[in-house]
């Protein structure tokens, strides 16, 4: 072998050495996930008091929210002054577009509630937020409250739980008493029609979506044409067209005399009886429409009030009753209807505006009402003052 | 990783491309190109006039005076058949109306390693370090197995073959557009070194501030048309010859991106994206009596792709309990995909009529993606040998027959044929193959199993499918190639039939996923299938010496079914993103006087209706570029050119809204300006 053969060798063992170590050595500096828990520094720089308020509700990415929400936590503040409150949100989407719009911290439940735990406090009061009992408050309640917190985790914290809007009988009647109050002088007249939309439960086990009708009877009973009905976007029997939310459209149904035949709950069939009982053509009728949910959110601008097609101008002849694709407005005023566009409506001249506007919208949600919200509080102030708390020694 | 370490140096043997044999001939430019040695279309070497499967390349010359800014842009603008266009993950390839699913990209013969949702990083690759790219069109799974069902890109890098050769090219061009690529290859003893550097950068732009937004369109929108992202490639190629017979390889390349994404109202995007490549290899060659030769090899690639968090996000992922939660500054783990490649082959020559093409190759897929498979990780291999025989039965009849066997973990056995003729009739050849293509399910198809809710919608459980056979394609085609003196056309008229290809498709939810509330389940299943007919036409035409006109004109009607289409339910329709007519031309002019060449060049793209499945379709478009090329001659062993040019000359601009299907990004008339320079010292 001779010296240059020897060397060149060398060389290229050399060279692939340092290349292989070289490359194979770097690393991908990427990061362990963490579970480090966001909660606790919020917790940390808001604990003053031994007892923590929880408020517990879906959560919203619009903006028309966020002022209602803090409505929600003046409220009760004002009623207890000595606790520190917290305020979370189920959907992990409208946490993340929240804080990343607007600094605003909610978190998850359980973060929230590991949180707390952990920072020392003696009483957790957990208020919900949701209008009917339904599955994600029962949900709420019994597995992430009684089940995890109390009996798993923190055995020793006491808790108050303290129930959603529509709870008692009472409850009703006095939601209904505010919302009559409100549309009196539409109610009066028998050529105008309220329509409210509920979200409803699309589980029918948790026989919570009878609250819907219950309102709706209080309602007219107080209104002498019984012109104000109670729909839901998200629930069989009373969505406004039945099958609406079928994706396969060979399932929906298309003929309105079956729908007004065999689905006479829908919201369809109510107001086509109410125009036949009362003499009146859909085009004699004007319509106000508002949601019957906490806050004006996704479902009250887009599934009720139809604004991307007001943007685009759609062809009001392209829209189709069988199917959520279109929102309330578009087919009421498919159907003829005179829907109030007018009436406590989202300004036309913002409605481009990234997931609402702050200030200025009209449309009217139950958390808009003081009278309303304040049924949530009363609901804390009753079981505080009947001293409810319980832990999770209680049910070992 | 230690392990697979000692996996590659253990295996001693490999490869070397081939080309040297078209070498130091001065003759025109048009037969220059023809004298052009390309592999890829039978794994062996032939003169481009003379290649039993009709090949289309891009060779150096050409990719110089191009002066494309990114790799995209050069594929497209040069090769009538491939198309980009916008994806979710940045731009998706086609080949003849087929994505970068059917689509085998290799380099130097090795399949290129990692995808994100199943598209190849192009970025990686060196400008200045590609010899030529060859582009085979139809199945080719008879040599290259898996994916080889559209047809294949195989990008041969350089090889040096100087005692120093240097290679420069620096391109600046608006928005911020900058790329540096270099390459030097020197020689020392028996050792032969090509280093390859590559970096680029760009700001990135927007061609539209309106975004379809909740159905809504709203103006203000913070997205980019193209993403600012920089990049850089370094790579190291060592040949070592050890005598006349045996020669060793070794190369290695390591490659980083990253990519910032603009947020504010309407996208609150939580992450930036990072990637990172690095693979390893060596080889030999090992040269037999007459031309034949053994070459082995062995790879190794890693691709990691990665979120980089600049907002908080909280999760619906939890570890011993507790929930994760995303934070700015984090670089989090998306997929790892490590690809072990082990190929051995062998090629003789029999007489003057036989060539025996044989080889073996072994090839291992671990895919690592948290959160997104059972376990996080998960891993194929498959086993292939094949045997392909040349055969020249008469002076001017050359029949070429192969197939490989293939054995898959999970899909079992796989057998793609091919045949092939030429025939040669004075200046014409009249080429027809026919071969079976196939696809091996990827990781994911087989074991995905997850739950999400895609962007708050319906939560959904994806299950993967360990039950799944391989897709599989028969290609037909017939082409007739006319080579004269100052002329070269071909025309090639092809169908290309796809079954069992695999859909994610809608099943009905267990028991048990009631019970956890999940609204709907998919499965990964063999469904549907696609039929393509079409026809690609190709031309070269040197009236002068100085001047040289190109292009091709491609046609091609994909159909497929879809499932999940309501009425449309399994009907055949236009593939998604697809283009019926696609052409491109370009037209050179040089001159030279004593000290200086003046080039001035012209290209044309035209791109018909890209035809979607979903919302709109996407505008018909042309774009042309000119190109001034200025080079100082008479220096010996320097070459300098000084290009400057206008890109996208008539301006033309795609303003759709962002969520709305486009025809191209480009951010519309731009200049540029790039130096290349080139040093060799024999």
């Amino acid at each position: 072998m001779n010296m240059r053969f020897f060397k060149s060798s060398m060389q290229a063992v050399f060279l692939t050495t340092v290349m292989c170590t070289g490359v194979v050595a770097c690393s991908d500096n990427d990061d362990e996930e963490s579970t480090r828990n966001p909660a606790e520094q919020q917790v940390a720089r808001t604990k003053q008091h031994d007892t923590a308020l929880l408020l517990c509700t879906f959560g919203s990415t619009y903006n028309e929210s966020l002022s209602v929400y803090d409505d929600i936590i003046d409220d009760f503040k004002a009623e207890f002054p000595d606790v520190d409150v917290y305020m979370s949100f189920t959907s992990r989407t409208c946490i993340n577009r929240v804080q990343a719009s607007t600094g605003i911290e909610r978190y998850e439940l359980d973060q929230w509630l590991k949180a707390i735990g952990d920072a020392g406090y003696t009483r957790v009061a957990v208020q919900s937020l949701h209008v009917i009992p339904g599955e994600e408050y029962l949900s709420l309640m019994n597995t992430d409250i009684k089940k995890y917190f109390m009996i798993q985790w923190y055995p020793n914290i006491n808790v108050l739980r303290s129930a959603n809007l529509l709870a008692a009988d009472e409850d009703t009647k006095a939601v209904a008493e505010v919302l009559y109050k409100h549309y009196a002088s539409q109610l009066a007249e028998k050529n105008n029609i309220v329509l409210l939309m509920g979200h409803g439960n699309p589980d029918e086990n948790y026989n919570a979506n009878h609250k819907y009708a219950d309102v709706q009877e209080a309602l007219q009973r107080k209104a002498v044409n019984k012109n104000i009905f109670v729909g839901t976007v998200d629930y069989g029997d009373m969505l406004f067209w039945p099958n609406e939310v079928e994706e396969n459209p060979a399932d929906r149904i298309t003929d309105a005399s079956i729908v007004r035949s065999h689905y006479p709950a829908c919201i369809y069939s109510q107001i086509m009886q109410y125009c036949d009982d009362n003499g009146l053509q859909p085009a004699d009728v004007k319509v106000y429409i508002a949601p019957f949910m906490s806050i004006a959110g996704d479902h009250a601008h887009n599934d009720l009030w139809g604004l991307e097609a007001l943007v685009e101008g759609a062809n009001i002849n392209d829209v189709e009753l069988c199917t959520n694709k279109y929102s309330w407005r578009e087919r009421l005023e498919k159907i003829g209807f005179q829907v109030q566009r007018n009436f406590e409506s989202h300004p036309m001249s913002q409605i481009g505006a990234d997931h609402g506007i702050v200030d200025g919208c009209g449309i009217r949600a139950l958390g808009s009402y003081p009278e309303i919200r304040q049924i949530w509080v009363k609901h804390l102030r009753e079981q505080w003052d009947a001293n409810a708390w319980e832990n999770g020694q209680d049910y070992q | 990783m230690k392990a697979e370490l000692v996996v590659l140096l253990l295996c001693a043997v490999s490869y070397t491309s081939a080309q040297s044999i078209g070498e130091g001939k001065k003759q025109k430019d048009l037969s220059v190109m023809l004298d052009e040695v390309v592999i890829t279309g039978t794994g062996t070497e032939h003169y481009l006039k003379n290649a039993p499967v009709q090949t289309e390349i891009i060779t150096r010359k050409v990719l110089e005076q191009y002066q494309a800014r990114s790799m995209e842009e050069l594929l497209s603008g040069l090769s009538p058949s491939l198309t980009f266009h916008d994806g979710n993950m940045g731009s998706h390839i086609q080949l003849n109306g087929l994505n970068n699913d059917y689509i085998l990209i290799m380099i130097d013969g090795k399949r290129m390693n990692g995808d994100v949702g199943g598209q190849n990083d192009l970025n990686l690759l060196n400008p200045a370090n590609i010899e030529r790219i060859e582009i085979v069109k139809g199945a080719a799974s008879s040599l290259y197995g898996s994916d080889a069902i559209a047809g294949v890109i195989n990008i041969i890098t350089k090889k040096n073959r100087d005692k120093t050769d240097f290679t420069s090219i620096l391109r600046v061009g608006e928005y911020g557009d900058v790329r540096e690529s270099a390459s030097l290859g020197v020689t020392v003893g028996t050792v032969k070194s090509v280093t390859g550097v590559n970096c680029s950068h760009t700001d990135g732009w927007r061609n539209t501030d309106l975004q379809w937004n909740q159905q809504q369109l709203k103006s203000g929108s913070t997205l980019k048309t193209v993403n600012r992202s920089s990049d850089y490639t370094v790579t190291e190629d060592l040949t070592w010859t050890l005598n006349g017979k045996l020669s060793l390889t070794a190369s290695g390349s390591y490659y980083e991106r990253w990519v910032a994404r603009s947020h504010g109202q309407w996208s609150y995007l939580s992450n930036d994206f990072y990637y990172r490549n690095y693979g390893l290899a060596i080889g030999g060659k090992y040269e037999l009596n007459g031309r034949s030769y053994l070459t082995a090899d062995v790879s190794f690639d890693r691709y990691g792709y990665f979120y980089d968090y600049k907002l908080q996000e909280v999760t619906d992922y939890f570890k011993d309990g507790d929930r994760i939660t995303y934070y700015p500054g984090q670089r989090i783990k998306q997929s790892l995909q490590r690809q072990i490649l082990g190929q051995a082959k062998g090629v003789f020559y029999f007489g003057e009529r036989h060539i025996l093409n044989a080889g073996l190759e072994y090839l291992y897929n671990h895919l690592e993606s948290p959160h997104h498979i059972d376990g996080d990780k998960a891993s194929v291999y498959t086993l292939a040998a094949y045997a392909q025989e040349e055969w020249t039965v008469l002076e001017d009849l050359v029949v070429t027959v192969g197939a490989r066997g293939t054995l898959h973990k999970e899909t079992g056995f796989n057998l793609s044929p091919k045949v092939s003729v030429l025939y040669k009739m004075n200046d014409f050849n009249l080429r027809a193959s026919y071969a079976f293509g196939y696809k091996s399910p990827t990781v994911k198809e087989l074991y995905y199993n997850y739950t999400t809710a895609l962007g708050g919608g319906t939560v959904t459980a994806y299950h993967g499918n360990t039950d799944l056979k391989a897709q599989t394609s028969q290609y037909a085609s017939v082409g007739l190639e006319y080579v004269g003196n100052e002329l070269q056309v071909s025309v090639t008229a092809y169908v290309n039939q796809l079954r069992n290809m695999i859909e994610l498709v809608e099943i009905n939810l267990s028991a048990e996923e009631k019970l956890d509330e999940i609204e709907k389940s998919k499965k990964y299943m063999n469904l549907t299938r696609a039929r393509i007919g079409g026809m690609d036409f190709t031309f070269n035409y040197l009236p002068t010496k100085d001047i040289t006109i190109g292009g091709g004109y491609s046609f091609a009607d994909p159909k497929a079914q879809y499932p999940n289409q309501g009425l449309r339910y399994m009907k055949y329709i236009p593939i998604d993103a697809t283009s019926q007519h696609n052409a491109t031309l370009n037209a050179t002019w040089r001159h030279s006087w004593k000290r200086y060449r003046l080039g001035l060049g012209i290209y044309g793209r035209y791109q018909s209706v890209r035809r979607y499945v979903e919302d709109n379709n996407a505008e018909a478009f042309q774009t042309w570029r000119i190109n001034t090329a200025h080079t100082l001659l008479e220096m010996k062993k320097w070459t300098l050119t000084l290009n400057a040019g206008v890109d996208n000359v008539f301006n033309y601009v795609d303003r759709t809204p962002f969520g709305r299907n486009r025809a191209t990004t480009t951010p519309g008339r731009t200049f540029y300006a790039s130096a290349l320079i080139k040093f060799k010292s024999k």
